[in-house]
């Protein structure tokens, strides 16, 4: 069933060691949004993703997933999946596509539960969902970039998340792997209702998939709807 | 040539060379798709550096050897982790360091002594039964714990926040990885010797990455290669008297060569000419 409120943060102020990357950050997030986030480099968009996926503990401010503090309960992180920026992954890896959505059962099947065949027919269509499934058995190096990231979506699909976190998933692709991915996140909150907050510097992705955009510049700048933040933008 | 394993202490090398084969090169997978290999180095000259110190004082060789190459494991992984260095640049400093306490120790002893430089170049001729039966203890920890281990090392191999994301404890797992790589170092240095113990964690996996697109294949290959080259490297020093730690070195060397001449990715990307395949 869909909660209403599945994401809250309350006066976030977040950082590392000598550097605060944010200040009071205060928004909330519907069950089915499409939420892009914005800002300059460093402004502190990937240090929000990171406390959203309870990877970095606030300095100060409340953080709630579907109601439970992260930090407290952590069998709440496991609503959450996370497509990381392409880049940071090594392109070469050994890997059957298989192997790779494989990973994403990891918080459900930890270390030794073996994986049957309910968790096979998910693999097969978490990458049905994302037009991979003809290519089961293909070396992850084999792909194009487009394909890499169809792929990192279906591992996070896999999970079966209420929310899920993409960081720049159109960055270093060509324009008909973007045109892809686009359409695949769109199918997702369109068609499946799945919560999704995407980090990005895409243009074309933003003005065609974004419901909301929030701009993070160590403070919330803007929070408002995809439509008034280009009009705003165009003044 | 078949009168020479009518030696038992043939047999005991044999079997020293399969087992230590097989362990540097299960772990050289993690090595090499973590890019440690600089890490694998700097540990093997802490180890070096507690056994001078052993020797040094007539302590246990293998205890001090142990003892300097977690405490460099665990520097390393601190400054890394809350310091502001990065795992390179630590590894660097405490290579530099503890091959500097290795220098002092063998200074400060009043003779030249060869066991010790026996822990620089390997004389696996020389392992005994006791040798042999903590080598055995040594690799079905270390592969217990690997194996039991498998899915969270091979997603903190692929990614790190993604497997932190799913829930896997990071530093734990990157501290446990790196205090296996020094106790199998440690089991190592008799065999093959500090300088060579590297590359027994560089060259089977780098072979073996050649040779195949799954992590679990990657694995047993790199075994396999491990233990071959460990096996025929010292047959051949038996039979021609040349330094065993070297000729298994080389025979690494001539599987690289080969798995590189014969890769089947390098066919793939000659028949695609190096374009990926968009469907």
């Amino acid at each position: 069933m869909l909660q209403k409120n599945l994401l809250v943060m309350n006066k976030v102020t977040a950082g590392y060691p000598g550097h605060l990357a944010l200040k009071d950050i205060t928004f909330q997030v519907d069950a089915g949004e499409a939420i892009a986030i914005v800002g300059p480099n460093g402004g502190g968009k990937s240090t929000l993703l990171k406390v959203i996926m309870g990877l970095l503990t606030p300095f100060s401010g409340e953080v709630l997933i579907l109601g439970e503090n992260p930090y407290k309960n952590r069998l709440v992180k496991r609503a959450i999946a996370y497509l990381p920026q392409q880049s940071a992954i090594n392109p070469h890896f050994p890997a059957l596509i298989e192997d790779i959505v494989q990973l994403g059962l990891y918080s459900e099947i930890g270390l030794l539960k073996p994986v049957d065949k309910s968790h096979q027919k998910r693999i097969h269509e978490a990458l049905d969902e994302v037009d991979m499934l003809g290519m089961l058995g293909e070396p992850y190096e084999h792909l194009s970039g487009g394909q890499k990231q169809r792929v990192l979506i279906a591992r996070a699909l896999v999970s079966k998340p209420q929310l899920l976190l993409l960081d720049e998933p159109t960055t270093g692709l060509d324009l008909p792997s973007q045109k892809g991915i686009l359409q695949i996140v769109k199918n997702l909150t369109v068609a499946d209702k799945l919560t999704v907050i995407a980090v990005t510097h895409d243009q074309f992705f933003l003005k065609n998939w974004a419901e909301r955009i929030l701009r993070i510049e160590q403070v919330l700048s803007f929070n408002g709807t995809a439509n008034s933040y280009f009009e705003r933008r165009e003044d | 040539m078949l009168a020479i394993f009518e030696y038992t202490f043939l047999w005991r090398s044999l079997a020293a060379a399969v087992l230590i084969g097989s362990l540097c090169s299960f772990l050289g997978v993690f090595v090499v798709l973590k890019g440690l290999s600089f890490v694998g180095a700097g540990i093997a000259h802490g180890a070096f550096a507690g056994v001078a110190l052993a020797f040094l004082i007539g302590a246990n060789p293998f205890m001090m050897g142990l003892l300097f190459s977690l405490i460099m494991v665990w520097l390393i992984g601190i400054s890394s982790r809350k310091g502001n260095l990065n795992v390179d640049a630590s590894t660097g400093i405490l290579f530099a360091v503890t091959m500097a306490l290795a220098v002092l120790f063998i200074g400060m002893m009043r003779q030249y002594n060869t066991e010790l430089f026996g822990f620089l170049f390997g004389n696996i001729l020389a392992v005994s039964g006791q040798d042999l039966y903590y080598m055995g203890l040594v690799v079905i920890g270390v592969f217990t714990v690997l194996i039991l281990g498998y899915r969270a090392f091979y997603y903190w191999a692929f990614d790190e926040t993604m497997a932190q994301a799913s829930g896997i404890p990071l530093p734990q797992i990157f501290f446990l990885f790196l205090s296996l790589l020094a106790v199998s170092i440690v089991a190592s240095l008799k065999v093959v010797g500090e300088l060579l113990v590297t590359a027994f964690m560089v060259i089977p996996a780098s072979s073996a990455y050649q040779l195949t697109y799954s992590l679990r294949r990657m694995i047993v290959i790199s075994i396999f290669l491990g233990a071959l080259a460990s096996l025929v490297g010292l047959i051949i020093s038996f039979v021609w008297d040349v330094p065993s730690g070297a000729s298994i070195v080389l025979i690494l060397g001539l599987e690289f060569l080969l798995s590189t001449l014969f890769s089947p990715k390098k066919r793939h990307f000659r028949r695609g000419r190096g374009e990926k395949i968009e469907r």
